[in-house]
């Protein structure tokens, strides 16, 4: 008998995918679609909507907090990659080198902030900053004191008072740097291990032609290295970028009012949130989401750009 | 995983611990409310009423729920105490939309209004409409460190105005290398950073944000002067003021160390220092905040909280019955007193001897009276859905002029004025395009206006 072949069911695949399209069309595809007539209105509640046209995307470019917002928010994204991203980046090569001990040890250690979680770190952190009897403000005081102990150094006239150093007010006016170095601590490990692994890829032999060829370590880093591990360079710092871009929960845990003074530590999604769940003005918070929206998507398409361009290279 | 998902899911189905047991529910965010409101809501229970199932939620997590039921129709309690920022997010819909129930008219029927301290009522009470029944006074005072001050021999009896103050305590100030008292003292907790602080003293003088009617107004001259000579006080190399903050171990410690020697005070906030910082007992004492200018106003508010009724509640009556059972007994007003330190709203309870009694941790004085003298001088306070948002403003502002003043050397209080004047200008365009940005708001203008 020549028993015709059953054909293939082509149900399996869209049962596998069903459950994400569910979550991506509820969570996701609805609220975007409802985004748009939303940021056209002034709304509270269903029943109290008044269509305003563009105006809240009018207002959003004439709000000074709505550029303070976009300037801390790009200073915290510029921080995370001229910064963070660099000493991931030594850390990497320091534990990528040949013959080194406690590798794991240490490699865990970076990485601990991302075992407890950003809300740990940032409570802690929150308490680290604290003015008068924070740690870092008393290690400074502290040391302070052991410079002006040490002879020769005439400290006492060009440190400042202990008083000074003990009211360092890093959770106030230095919101911002603040909020740089606790994501520098919380994510310099994370992507230390992009790094690493990527490092650890670099064939060996490339290094060592460079050594033969007398290129000193500089050299070997910028010419060797570096291009070996561009794609994944690429790819962490838009990572980076995104993220930094969506910053929020450091800021809400860590400054008071989620803003820090002088709206030092406000971030677009932070003044978001606020518009749209403390003020209740959903099509504002709406109208910057469009925003963040178009700047997520430049960076996704900048990192599309940039890996074909790296794959026809 | 998927088993584990399946066996707790199943497990709150059919857990019936978990159900409500009374046809009414109620949210509130204190715990001290919710231990005084234990025994009150099982009594109620227990009689002849629709029973009450009471939750105690985070605050935050009140205000998302809140705005989530009144602006998306999500299920939210039938009895809710909110406090002021909270209950201000019900405010920002044209009136008829806001989501608690208007009580005005049974206040009235009943004459409860006529035995409410009336400064009480006016943050609940919006376009004219009361939307809950007010939960405390909390009046001000000033918080003094009674065993150091009192060592040095000065006699705070005598000291009338905020001037008054700075001069007698200044000889107590001290930082921590010169000989003195071992730590950095100054005489007055109160910093840029904290708004609630910078807005207790503006009302104190008449001013703050909004007028009595609800009326914009930052930029006023009574702000700018009283900016300006706040400011002076956390300028300079002898400045007199410092940062001890609130709720926080290590504001608690700097309290304990003398960091500070006085601090603004409102009833709610003995309670706070009685169980955070015990180790002070019969150290501290409160007095009448210092006027700003003689013969001023000697107290100001700080907080406060409401008990409104969700307009999706299916027995406004039964909800009624139940929050003036809770608020307006004078068991629980009592009781409030007792472990809350908090005074109650109702006047006619005001003569319970439970005030005059001397208070231990506060040196023996009868606090609960010096505050209830003080209760019917509170300032008023609109209901607005933007206080939250004004109130940081001003804030920025006081900081932004601190900063300013700091950096170019200006120290003295007329001197900081134009300082203040701009930041408080700035202030006041920041928070009035805020509110140009609610249509519902534009139109109410437009139609008062055409009237």
């Amino acid at each position: 008998m020549n028993a015709k072949a059953k054909p293939k069911s082509n149900f399996a695949p869209y049962m596998l995918i069903a459950p994400f399209m569910v979550l991506f069309i509820v969570f996701t595809l609805v609220p975007l679609i409802q985004a748009v007539p939303l940021a056209t209105h002034h709304t509270f509640g269903p029943s109290a909507t008044q269509y305003v046209g563009f105006e809240k995307f009018s207002q959003a470019l004439h709000d000074p907090r709505f550029w303070t917002a976009m300037r801390n928010t790009l200073l915290f994204t510029a921080g995370s990659v001229f910064i963070q991203l660099p000493v991931a980046l030594g850390l990497a090569m320091l534990l990528n080198k040949p013959g080194i001990k406690g590798r794991g040890f240490f490699r865990l250690l970076f990485f601990s902030p991302q075992l407890v979680g950003l809300v740990f770190v940032a409570v802690l952190a929150s308490v680290m900053f604290q003015k008068q009897k924070g740690l870092v403000n008393s290690l400074l005081a502290g040391g302070a004191d052991w410079l002006r102990g040490l002879p020769l150094l005439h400290a006492n006239s060009w440190l400042p008072s202990r008083s000074d150093l003990l009211g360092i007010p890093w959770l106030e006016t230095l919101a911002l740097p603040t909020l740089i170095i606790t994501a520098l601590w919380m994510y310099a490990g994370f992507n230390m291990v992009y790094f690493l692994a990527a490092l650890q890829n670099v064939p060996r032999e490339l290094e060592e032609a460079a050594m033969i060829d007398g290129a000193g370590p500089w050299k070997r880093f910028t010419n060797v290295i570096l291009p070996s591990i561009r794609p994944v360079g690429i790819f962490v710092v838009l990572l980076s970028v995104i993220g930094s871009i969506q910053v929020f929960e450091l800021a809400y845990i860590m400054l008071r009012e989620g803003v820090g003074v002088q709206d030092k530590g406000l971030t677009l999604v932070t003044y978001l949130f606020k518009s749209g769940f403390e003020i209740g003005d959903l099509g504002y918070a709406t109208a910057i989401g469009w925003v963040i929206a178009v700047m997520l998507a430049a960076a996704a398409v900048t990192q599309r750009v940039l890996q074909r361009r790296e794959m026809t290279a | 995983m998927i088993a584990l998902a399946l066996i707790s899911g199943a497990w709150i189905l059919v857990d019936g611990s978990r159900e409500h047991s009374g046809e009414l529910s109620m949210w509130t965010f204190a715990e001290p409310h919710y231990a005084i409101y234990v025994p009150a809501v099982k009594e109620w229970n227990a009689g002849q009423h629709v029973p009450v199932d009471m939750h105690l939620i985070g605050r935050q997590v009140m205000d998302r729920r809140l705005l989530g039921g009144f602006l998306g129709s999500v299920p939210t309690a039938d009895v809710i105490e909110a406090e002021r920022s909270t209950a201000s997010l019900a405010f920002a819909g044209p009136l008829e939309a806001v989501g608690f129930v208007d009580l005005t008219d049974r206040l009235r029927a009943e004459g409860i209004l006529d035995v409410l301290n009336p400064p009480s009522l006016s943050p609940w009470t919006y376009g004219g409409r009361v939307f809950g029944i007010p939960h405390d006074v909390h009046p001000v005072m000033l918080g003094y460190r009674a065993d150091i001050v009192e060592a040095a021999g000065i006699d705070m009896d005598s000291i009338e105005t905020w001037d008054d103050l700075f001069e007698a305590l200044r000889p107590l100030q001290s930082k921590a290398g010169d000989g003195g008292s071992g730590v950095d003292r100054y005489i007055m907790s109160i910093w840029d950073s904290e708004s609630d602080m910078i807005e207790t003293l503006l009302l104190q003088a008449g001013g703050g944000a909004f007028t009595d009617t609800g009326e914009l107004a930052i930029d006023r001259d009574v702000n700018v002067e009283k900016v300006a000579r706040m400011v002076s006080w956390m300028v300079g190399p002898d400045r007199v003021a410092t940062h001890v903050p609130e709720f926080s171990p290590t504001g608690d410690r700097l309290k304990v160390e003398g960091h500070a020697l006085c601090y603004l005070m409102p009833d709610w906030m003995c309670n706070v220092w009685r169980r955070n910082v015990p180790t002070l007992e019969g150290k501290v004492k409160v007095m009448p905040l210092p006027a700003w200018e003689p013969g001023g106003r000697r107290t100001s508010v700080w907080g406060g909280s409401m008990l409104g009724i969700a307009k999706t509640t299916k027995d406004i009556d039964a909800a009624w019955a139940f929050a003036k059972h809770l608020y307006l007994s004078e068991e629980l007003a009592l009781e409030l007193y007792r472990v809350g330190d908090i005074v109650t709203p109702v006047r006619e309870h005001w003569d319970n001897p439970l005030f005059d009694e001397p208070d231990a941790y506060f040196s023996g004085q009868r606090k609960g009276r010096m505050y209830i003298d003080l209760a019917p001088d509170v300032p008023l306070r609109a209901a607005t859905p933007y206080f939250t948002q004004a109130r940081a403003a001003v804030q920025n502002a006081v900081s932004r002029t601190r900063t300013e003043a700091e950096k170019a050397g200006i120290y003295d209080a007329k001197s900081i004025e134009p300082i203040a004047r701009r930041q408080l200008e700035l202030a006041q365009r920041e928070v009035a395009s805020l509110i140009e940005r609610n249509a519902f708001h534009r139109d109410s203008v437009a139609k008062g206006g055409d009237e």
